[in-house]
């Protein structure tokens, strides 16, 4: 079920409607999103639910030892069990066929026998956002970073919540699972505002996105060889804000479901093109990922608190590693390791220079010539990132740096998105919050108008054919 | 403060809650439709429309985001094929057929068959029929091919777009052809699974005969699908694919797949080989290239060395040993193939399937052109189908290509098409219907198929090819949500189900059969089968029957007279001996005098000749009005000589029951003196004729004898020459007596031309009850014959010869299937023979006569071909074999029988009117 479909919002009133009527009672309350939850996940395929079940049952016995035991072996080893098997379902169910393809094209030359039949395994909806949440419960609950010991019900819940579980955001558990024991309320400035941020996750993703994405994007990244150079630049530009409006535009929807259920949760995204270095751009960028990252890797391999090869490493692996939980190919591993590699020049330049000052006049020059920079990077990167295999990324490259001139295949429409895309990145953040204080200040009935002309106007203005969120496949 | 609290999140609800009702009030609201958010919920019931958007939605989320498969490596800028479903085969329940009646038998493909079911088997006959159904359930159509021009002259096109291959298939049932009828079908993934085109092939082959399998892959080109044109792999083989994201450049052969081996080591790939006799394995021919060893069930048969420079495709062929089950090809070193094609040898349909998933008519452009010609000319095929359009469309539905582009790459396949095989026939298929699902959820028709189908429409006319206009006969635009509603069509909204595919296949199979009966020569019409005309015109003849049967005392005489098929004897002979085992034996009946024949044997007959004589017949007539015996023979000795026939040779000596023997021949002027001698004993001399005859004149003479075996023996003894027209025993008991007369060569103007009287002297001896007239062949070999002429003529004969039988009923047979070879060596009707057939049934009702055709009993048009093969047609595409003979009695009989039941289960009366 896809949040922009009209199954969704007659899914959605139903289950705000049981809920609401329930809240006084937990257990019932919280069947209610479980249910929610289930049906949701469902509407693809239950199966991988079985695999959620048990990954999440293994975790939890896990969880129930090393609170209960008072031996660091113990407990470090069950947490041990729990990282690996968690993994493990990761790493078979995403990475089986990349594993093997590998050990087949480095143990083949020296004679060595592998496989050569892909497994074929599905790879379930959601599978690396669901890991990742587990993760940071247990290692959470092992650091008692979380306090209470939450039951299986709560804990499978927290992972399963239908606005988080396909494509995040990665949620922590004091913003979902420690609030199940609350009496949830909602204020009509929370449900407006809820309501306001999944109209506006439905505009940019179905407007902006769309249009760019079957515009531009897929032809020219589809047969770079028929387009100019000049077109393929704006392609790999729009394939950037392509990218941004429709994965912002699902955390938006899911930030705004979760809140219409008492339910707060962090921001994903910060406007990440206004960057002004990589490392800025990793602090606006899928937040909640940057900042599992962060917490659950780089800095239990130290940090930047080691010799500073060491952190230089940390930062590779932690890039690379990053890069690769996006999809089960080397060409993200290296777009990651690029990122990494650019983030490990700017940290020797600091460390070689200090940290630039960020006021004075040459801050803003410098501000400007880095965001020119990050910009360029991150859009020159993406191409490794959309095109299907490495030898197409470079026949992209190749196209681009040609020089060939010439815009004849960018359509108006296009443009405009673009301008759109572009202007509302810019745009202050003073501005939406004050139109969605108009749209919370809206009786009821004009709210619903209001809900059912952005309805209209996405009928009309989006791609005839919907899309799949592209972060689906993360 | 709890009730505030209420009633602030009652509001969030109370805006969805009203926002749907807003939604869903204005879309069924009488507005524009584009004021309606949901337009779909105006298009019937609320409920069932809104349960149709929710369950839909559901499938389209399902459909969609199931799973991400792993890389396949091929371009994901097109859709794949889905997996392979197993789908039952679907039986169509029966309607209900009122009580006591039997169900309607399945149609039968005749003169009257517009759809284009003919000649196919019952089995293939019923399939076609259930698939007819749901072609009307659907809402399909029968769509004609537009045959297109390939040679435009003066006065309008000269050369059909197919006519090379409907020359090919008439050449297999000519004869003409020795080498297989190859079509190339290169298409997408429509194909990819031999879907449609397994339906295509199986009919053509049916009609047309099976040259074999033909063209198989290594492996399956792509993971999805079916793996029924491949072969079962080792895992090992690499493969270079023209449907990948950079397929390289100036390498890839016709099939757009090369299979290359050596980089993980040597590769096997086996082959079911079912009925094939050769293998002709397509490879490179590279530097450095490496051998692959052919073994069938494990015994080498070649090594074929692959090491070539420069790098060029090229083939091999290797004979399969009979009765071999597997081909074995292992690889050792650097080997590259490309498929392997295996035949029969036998004249008959090859149907290549060459499907790639997410290809497009430019796909096939990247193939290294000189590959693609080189191993098209290799294949020779009689026709090129074009299956492309769908991944065009649904590019141009994204924006990724456009219109000129569509239509330059459809013109430029098929211009290199053209020139790689210019003699082969070309056949352009529009893309079919698909859909796409809307953000409301609704399902509609995806954008630029039309326009697709236009574009290659014109890529097809202009390049001289014929084109299939498969949207319009899937049902039109739209069509594809019907199919899918119906399970025809996958949830994808691209790719028909099997069942689908089928149906696809059911109307392309009919709109080639359509479009080749269309482009053949006016042919024969086709005659019905069985017995015609039984109502009144054998009556008596039943009536004998009947009282033979209830053991009354009855004899039914039959005459039959004719040609070479007549004076074959096998067909009379087997006639006799089941009428003779059913109804009574009347004895062996009257034989012609003649030479001595073999042909005579098998009914214990036997004719010999002492001294000098001269077998004459009517067809060396110089003057018509000559006395002739029955046949049109007679035999002339000079003094001294004998003639003696035997009857019932080799027969244990039978003492009952009496019987008569009787001898024919002319007295005359210049007669000679005549002995005769019943079984060695000289019978007394026949008393003198009251006034010696002035001409030629029948004179019969019989005697009593008892039993079957007896020999008669005529003895010349001087005074002028003798002339014997023949003899015959009859039995005086019940039964049959089935004479039979023929004349080799001769014609029923041969017939008429002979002495009236004399004729009619020996039909009254005779006093056949049934007159069977077998002439026809020979007239089908005239070509100036005159049908008018024939009919009068004939007809004039049948009437008087009954009259001078005493008023027998008579039976016309008509022709066999006559051929004769054309100048270029192939088989072609007889020149007249149209006409005959045409003639004959018409003077054979205006006589009162019943009508049987040997013609619609050997299966119509070109049967005698068939025949032929069979061993039952002579190589003279005149006659049949002994077998032959035999075999169409065997259907004579059955028909004869089968009016004589039908007269049976009806009074008399009612039978006179049936019929």
């Amino acid at each position: 079920m896809y949040f922009h479909s009209l199954q969704f919002v007659f899914f959605l009133t139903v289950t705000f409607t049981l809920y609401w009527a329930l809240r006084r009672h937990k257990w019932p309350r919280l069947a209610v999103l479980m249910v929610a939850s289930v049906f949701f996940y469902s509407m693809w395929t239950p199966w991988p639910l079985v695999l959620f079940l048990g990954a999440t049952a293994i975790n939890h016995l896990c969880i129930k030892g090393f609170r209960r035991s008072q031996s660091p072996g113990v407990r470090k080893a069950l947490l041990t069990v729990s990282i690996v098997s968690t993994l493990g379902v990761l790493c078979t169910f995403k990475y089986a066929d990349l594993f093997r393809d590998t050990a087949v094209a480095l143990l083949g030359p020296l004679g060595i026998h592998v496989r050569t039949e892909p497994f074929g395994l599905l790879l379930p909806v959601g599978l690396s956002f669901f890991t990742f949440q587990a993760l940071s419960y247990v290692v959470d609950q092992y650091r008692g970073e979380i306090q209470k010991e939450h039951s299986f019900f709560e804990h499978l819940l927290y992972l399963l919540f239908f606005p988080h579980l396909v494509a995040g955001p990665i949620v922590r558990a004091s913003h979902l699972i420690e609030r199940f024991d609350d009496t949830p309320s909602l204020t009509a400035d929370e449900g407006g505002r809820g309501l306001y941020r999944i109209a506006v996750g439905l505009a940019k993703k179905l407007i902006i996105a769309d249009v760019l994405g079957s515009g531009l994007v897929d032809p020219v990244f589809a047969s770079p060889e028929a387009y100019t150079s000049a077109e393929c630049f704006v392609a790999a530009v729009a394939y950037s804000f392509e990218l941004y409006f429709d994965f912002s535009a699902y955390s938006d929807i899911a930030i705004g479901t979760a809140a219409l259920f008492g339910f707060k949760f962090a921001e994903n995204f910060n406007r990440p093109y206004l960057a002004t270095n990589l490392f800025d751009f990793w602090g606006r960028w899928h937040i909640s990922l940057s900042n599992w990252l962060r917490d659950y890797l780089y800095r239990p391999l130290g940090g930047n608190r080691v010799s500073k090869p060491r952190a230089l490493l940390n930062l590779m692996i932690t890039m690379g590693l990053g890069g690769l939980w996006h999809g089960a190919d080397w060409r993200f591993a290296i777009w990651g390791l690029a990122h990494g590699a650019m983030e490990c020049v700017i940290r020797v330049w600091w460390w070689m220079t200090g940290k630039p000052p960020t006021e004075g006049r040459m801050a803003v020059v410098r501000a400007g010539l880095g965001w020119v920079a990050t910009f360029t990077v991150v859009v020159l990167t993406r191409i490794v990132f959309r095109s299907p295999n490495l030898a197409h990324a470079g026949e992209m490259y190749l196209r681009l740096f040609e020089g060939s001139m010439g815009l004849a295949n960018v359509s108006t429409l296009v443009w405009t998105m673009l301008a759109v895309a572009a202007v509302s990145h810019v745009t202050p953040l003073s501005l939406f919050h004050k139109a969605g204080d108009l749209f919370v200040r809206m009786p009821v009935p004009v709210r619903a108008v209001v809900l059912v002309l952005v309805g209209l106007g996405v009928r009309h203005l989006t791609s005839v054919e919907t899309r799949p969120y592209v972060y689906f496949q993360f | 403060m709890p009730g505030a609290l209420e009633s602030k999140h009652t509001s969030a609800g109370l805006t969805l809650a009203l926002t749907l009702a807003l939604a869903v009030g204005l879309s069924l609201a009488p507005l524009p439709e584009a004021w309606r958010p949901i337009p779909s919920l105006a298009q019937g019931p609320v409920g069932p429309q809104l349960l149709a958007l929710v369950t839909t939605s559901s499938a389209a989320a399902k459909r969609k985001a199931i799973g991400v498969e792993p890389d396949t490596g091929h371009a994901p800028e097109v859709p794949v094929l889905p997996e392979e479903e197993e789908e039952p085969e679907v039986v169509e329940a029966d309607p209900p057929s009122d009580a006591g009646t039997a169900p309607p038998p399945p149609a039968v493909a005749d003169a009257s068959d517009t759809l284009g079911l003919a000649n196919l088997g019952p089995a293939t006959l019923t399939k076609a029929l259930r698939m007819e159904a749901l072609r009307e359930k659907m809402g399909s159509k029968h769509v004609d091919l537009d045959p297109g021009c390939r040679r435009m002259g003066a006065s309008g096109c000269e050369e059909g777009g197919l006519e090379p291959f409907f020359k090919a298939l008439r050449g297999l049932h000519t004869g003409g052809r020795t080498l297989p009828v190859r079509v190339e079908h290169l298409g997408d993934s429509l194909i990819a699974s031999d879907h449609i085109n397994d339906v295509v092939r199986e009919r053509l082959q049916e009609r047309h005969g099976s040259g074999g399998k033909g063209f198989l892959y290594i492996d399956r080109p792509t993971r999805s699908g079916r793996g029924v044109r491949a072969g079962q792999a080792s895992e090992g083989w690499e493969f270079i694919r023209i449907i990948d994201r950079s397929p390289p450049k100036d390498r890839l052969p016709f099939t757009g797949v090369a299979f290359t081996a050596g980089a993980k080591g040597p590769q096997d790939v086996r082959f079911d080989i079912g009925d094939a006799r050769t293998a002709e394995i397509f490879f490179l021919a590279q530097p450095g290239g490496g051998s692959v060893q052919v073994l069938a069930d494990g015994k080498q048969l070649q090594r074929v060395q692959t090491r070539w420079t420069p790098a060029e495709v090229a083939n091999a062929r290797v004979k399969l040993p009979e009765g071999a089950k597997t081909l074995l090809l292992k690889t050792r070193g650097k080997v590259e193939l490309h498929g392997v094609s295996l035949e029969n040898g036998n004249p008959g349909v090859v149907y290549d399937t060459l499907g790639l998933p997410g290809a497009y008519a430019g796909v096939f452009l990247r193939t290294h052109r000189p590959y693609f010609r080189a191993q098209m000319r290799q294949r020779k095929p009689s026709l090129v189908v074009l299956m492309f359009g769908g991944n065009e469309a649904f590019r141009l539905s994204r924006d990724w290509t456009k219109p000129e582009e569509i239509k330059q790459e459809a013109e430029q396949l098929v211009k290199l098409v053209r020139e790689s095989v210019p003699d082969a026939a070309c056949l352009v298929w529009s893309p079919i219907d698909a859909a796409v699902r809307t953000m409301g959820g609704d399902l509609v028709p995806r954008r630029g198929s039309r326009m697709v189908a236009d574009l290659f429409r014109d890529a097809a006319r202009e390049g001289g090819c014929a084109y299939w206009d498969a949207l319009e006969a899937m049902g039109g635009e739209g069509s594809s949500i019907r199919w899918l509603s119906s399970g025809l069509l996958n949830e994808d909204l691209i790719h028909p189900r099997a069942r689908g595919s089928d149906l696809l296949g059911h109307l392309f199979d009919l709109a080639i059969q359509r479009a080749y009966a269309a482009s053949s020569p006016p042919r024969v019409a086709a005659e019905p089968s069985g017995l015609q005309n039984t109502g009144k015109s054998l009556t008596a003849t039943f009536q004998r029957l009947s009282k033979l049967e209830k053991g009354e005392d009855a004899r039914l005489g039959i005459l039959q007279i004719g040609a070479s098929h007549t004076a074959s004897h096998s067909f009379t002979d087997a006639m006799r001996n089941a009428l003779a085992t059913r109804f009574g034996d009347a004895g062996r009946g009257f034989i012609s005098a003649g030479k001595p024949s073999d042909r005579l044997t098998p009914a214990g007959v036997s004719r010999e000749l002492t001294g000098e004589w001269t077998v004459e017949d009517a067809l060396q007539a110089t003057t018509p009005g000559q006395a002739w015996g029955l046949g049109g023979i007679r035999a002339v000795g000079a003094p001294g000589a004998s003639l003696r026939i035997r009857f019932c040779e080799g027969c244990t000596a039978a003492t009952t029951p009496p019987a008569r023997l009787s001898l024919y021949w002319l007295d005359g002027p210049g007669s000679g003196r005549m002995e005769v001698k019943v079984d060695g004993s000289a019978m007394p001399p026949e008393p003198a004729p009251p006034e010696p005859f002035t001409t030629p004149t029948v004179r019969i003479r019989s005697f009593p004898v008892t039993g079957p075996a007896h020999d008669i023996e005529v003895l010349n003894q001087g005074g002028g020459s003798l002339t014997v027209l023949g003899a015959a025993l009859d039995l005086e008991q019940k039964g049959i007596a089935y004479d039979a007369v023929g004349l080799p060569g001769s014609t029923a103007s041969t017939l008429a031309s002979v002495d009236p009287q004399a004729l009619s002297a020996q039909l009254s001896s005779r006093k056949p009850q049934l007159l069977v007239f077998w002439y026809g062949t020979n007239e089908s070999g005239q070509p100036d014959l005159d049908a008018e002429k024939l009919r009068t003529e004939y007809g004039a004969l049948i009437s008087r010869l009954r009259k001078d039988a005493g008023g027998a009923e008579c039976l016309v047979i008509g022709t066999t299937d006559r051929l004769q070879k054309s100048a270029d060596g192939s088989w072609e009707d007889a020149p007249a023979l149209a006409r005959v057939v045409a003639a004959l049934p018409e003077m054979a009702r205006a006589q009162g006569c019943a009508y049987w055709s040997p013609r619609a009993a050997m299966g119509g048009d070109l049967s005698m071909l068939r025949w032929q093969r069979d061993g039952l047609g002579h190589a003279d595409g005149i006659h049949l074999t002994p077998e032959g003979y035999e075999k169409l009695a065997g259907s004579f009989l059955s028909d004869l029988l089968a009016a004589y039941e039908v007269f049976k289960t009806q009074p008399p009366a009612l039978a006179a009117e049936g019929g």
